[in-house]
């Protein structure tokens, strides 16, 4: 009875308190990579996404009510805390699994686009090679190498246009390959050359590496499958020797 | 055993609905012959009657072995042969797509390879296409020859190739597109090199994918080795129990058993699946 008054208390707490429990607890529970994630998935606010998580956690914390009826009620409020948890924690957990998706699709593509850009390069100048990318580069990365080209537009040797470039995915090959476009567009011919082969064999292993972890990646799924035959025969084998003890046990050990 | 015997009927037709596909070219389907021999044409294979008969009733036969060695009873062997015959046709399929894919992949970069070759010494794209097109064969065909037609016709260089990118949206064949288009309208001395830089893409590719497969078939080898060795073991087991003349739970046996069965075809079916991915990967397409 103590704990469902007390969980009536606390819900009531939280019902009649809402906007300032929120205001007081957005800032410490809310994570730090948010933002950086909302630029990787290009959508979503911090708090629009913070306003519904805490919607959803008042949401299920009104469970809590029942918890004191129930027998074992302190097992039942650990367990609706830790759903409660859950419940808060869940569109972080989907966010965070959408940048990695978004991530590994970058770094699977951008030595691709690097790839058509040193195409390009063959026959124009860096800025020029951009622009004529933009029309069959990855959708992936598209916005950011229109918004890049438009800052070279402006501004054709400044180094922080390359270095911004997609910096928010932290991403070293990506800076290390900007830094060599950079300089393949500023210093003289005979350097350059030299700067562009380089990032020529840079790509080419890069790409390689990408392809071959991408396919590695799809055959890790089937691996498991390799498992099925083994932990059906260990049940075959389980109900074999289940058989065998419910004999024995039926007629006696000696008998 | 009489619930199994509501159970099994009712989930078969629940496996029919989900696998309506499967089921709409077995030969469980009134127009299923003609429904798989139709999708095999598709593939440009030719399709053998004879064959695939031996291969269904080779199949059927070894369920029926199974079955009897591990004393299934008659619902359960039924079950067993019903999933073997829906979902046969789509396995022989799948092997289908791998030819299909495999000889398609070799086609294109034997096509893109000569192509390069014969840019690099005469810089026409018209030439090196009409010299390179008895390399193709269907569709990728098609597609040259409406570039062909397109050049003839005067369409600028860049447009009329777009038949041919929308038919093979690889970034490499984007990329030599691109390459011969720059340097046959604006001219160029140090074009080798960019070719050169593609050759050395499909080389890497050609390895790539290659390694890829082999790793693929491996697998498969590995799970159907597996497999076999499971087969055995609950062999063993079987004998083990009737052996010691314990056997009580006999209800509780026929159903492990008929679980273990159905997991291994089901195991065999996936395996299958595993090589028939495609050889061109959806992330390196970019031309749509």
């Amino acid at each position: 009875m103590a704990l469902t008054l007390f969980n009536l208390i606390l819900i009531g707490t939280l019902i009649y308190f809402s906007d300032v429990i929120e205001k007081l607890l957005t800032p410490i529970l809310s994570e730090q990579d948010l933002e950086r994630g909302f630029r990787i998935i290009g959508k979503g606010e911090r708090s629009p996404f913070m306003k519904y998580r805490f919607a959803k956690f008042k949401q299920t914390s009104y469970l809590f009510v029942f918890c004191g009826l129930l027998p074992n009620s302190f097992t039942w409020e650990v367990a609706m805390a830790l759903l409660c948890y859950v419940v808060y924690k869940y569109p972080y957990w989907q966010l965070k699994v959408a940048i990695r998706k978004q991530t590994s699709l970058v770094r699977y593509q951008f030595p691709i686009y690097l790839r058509q850009l040193q195409v390009l390069l063959q026959n124009n100048t860096v800025v020029f090679a951009i622009e004529q990318s933009i029309d069959h580069a990855p959708d992936s990365l598209k916005g950011e190498i229109n918004y890049l080209h438009q800052q070279l537009l402006a501004e054709p040797h400044q180094l922080n246009h390359y270095l911004h470039f997609l910096d928010y995915y932290a991403l070293p090959e990506v800076g290390r390959a900007m830094k060599l476009l950079y300089r393949y567009n500023t210093v003289g011919q005979a350097d350059s050359y030299r700067q562009f082969n380089r990032m020529i064999q840079s790509t080419s292993k890069w790409l390689r590496q990408e392809r071959q972890q991408h396919k590695s990646t799809q055959l890790l799924i089937y691996q498991w499958w390799g498992l099925v035959p083994l932990f059906s025969v260990t049940l075959v084998f389980l109900s074999v020797m289940m058989n065998i003890l419910l004999t024995m046990f039926g007629k006696g050990v000696n008998g | 055993m009489k619930s199994f015997i509501v159970i099994l009927p009712v989930s078969l037709l629940l496996l029919l609905v989900v696998n309506r596909n499967a089921f709409r070219r077995s030969l469980l389907h009134p127009l299923g012959w003609k429904e798989y021999r139709k999708n095999i044409l598709s593939y440009g294979l030719r399709f053998y009657p004879r064959q695939y008969l031996i291969i269904h009733f080779t199949s059927v036969l070894l369920v029926l072995i199974a079955s009897f060695v591990f004393a299934l009873p008659l619902p359960y062997i039924l079950f067993l042969c019903f999933v073997v015959i829906i979902f046969l046709p789509t396995t022989l399929l799948w092997q289908a797509v791998f030819i299909r894919e495999e000889r398609d992949f070799f086609m294109l970069t034997s096509f893109l390879q000569q192509t390069i070759a014969v840019f690099k010494s005469h810089p026409k794209i018209y030439a090196a296409l009409s010299e390179c097109l008895t390399l193709t064969d269907g569709d990728l065909k098609r597609s040259i020859i409406q570039w062909m037609n397109d050049i003839e016709a005067g369409s600028p260089l860049k447009e009329s190739s777009i038949t041919f990118l929308k038919k093979v949206p690889h970034f490499i064949s984007g990329n030599l597109v691109n390459l011969m288009v720059f340097v046959e309208e604006y001219g160029s001395t140090d074009y080798a090199e960019g070719l050169e830089m593609i050759q050395d893409d499909i080389d890497d590719w050609i390895e790539d994918t290659y390694a890829f497969k082999q790793q693929q078939l491996e697998l498969r080898n590995r799970i159907v080795i597996l497999s076999l060795m499971a087969l055995l073991i609950a062999f063993i087991s079987k004998q083990m129990l009737f052996q010691t003349q314990m056997m009580q739970q006999v209800e509780l046996y026929q159903f492990t058993m008929f679980l273990f069965l159905l997991s291994l075809i089901i195991t065999l079916l996936v395996a299958q699946r595993i090589y028939c991915t495609p050889w061109i990967e959806k992330g390196e397409e970019l031309w749509h």
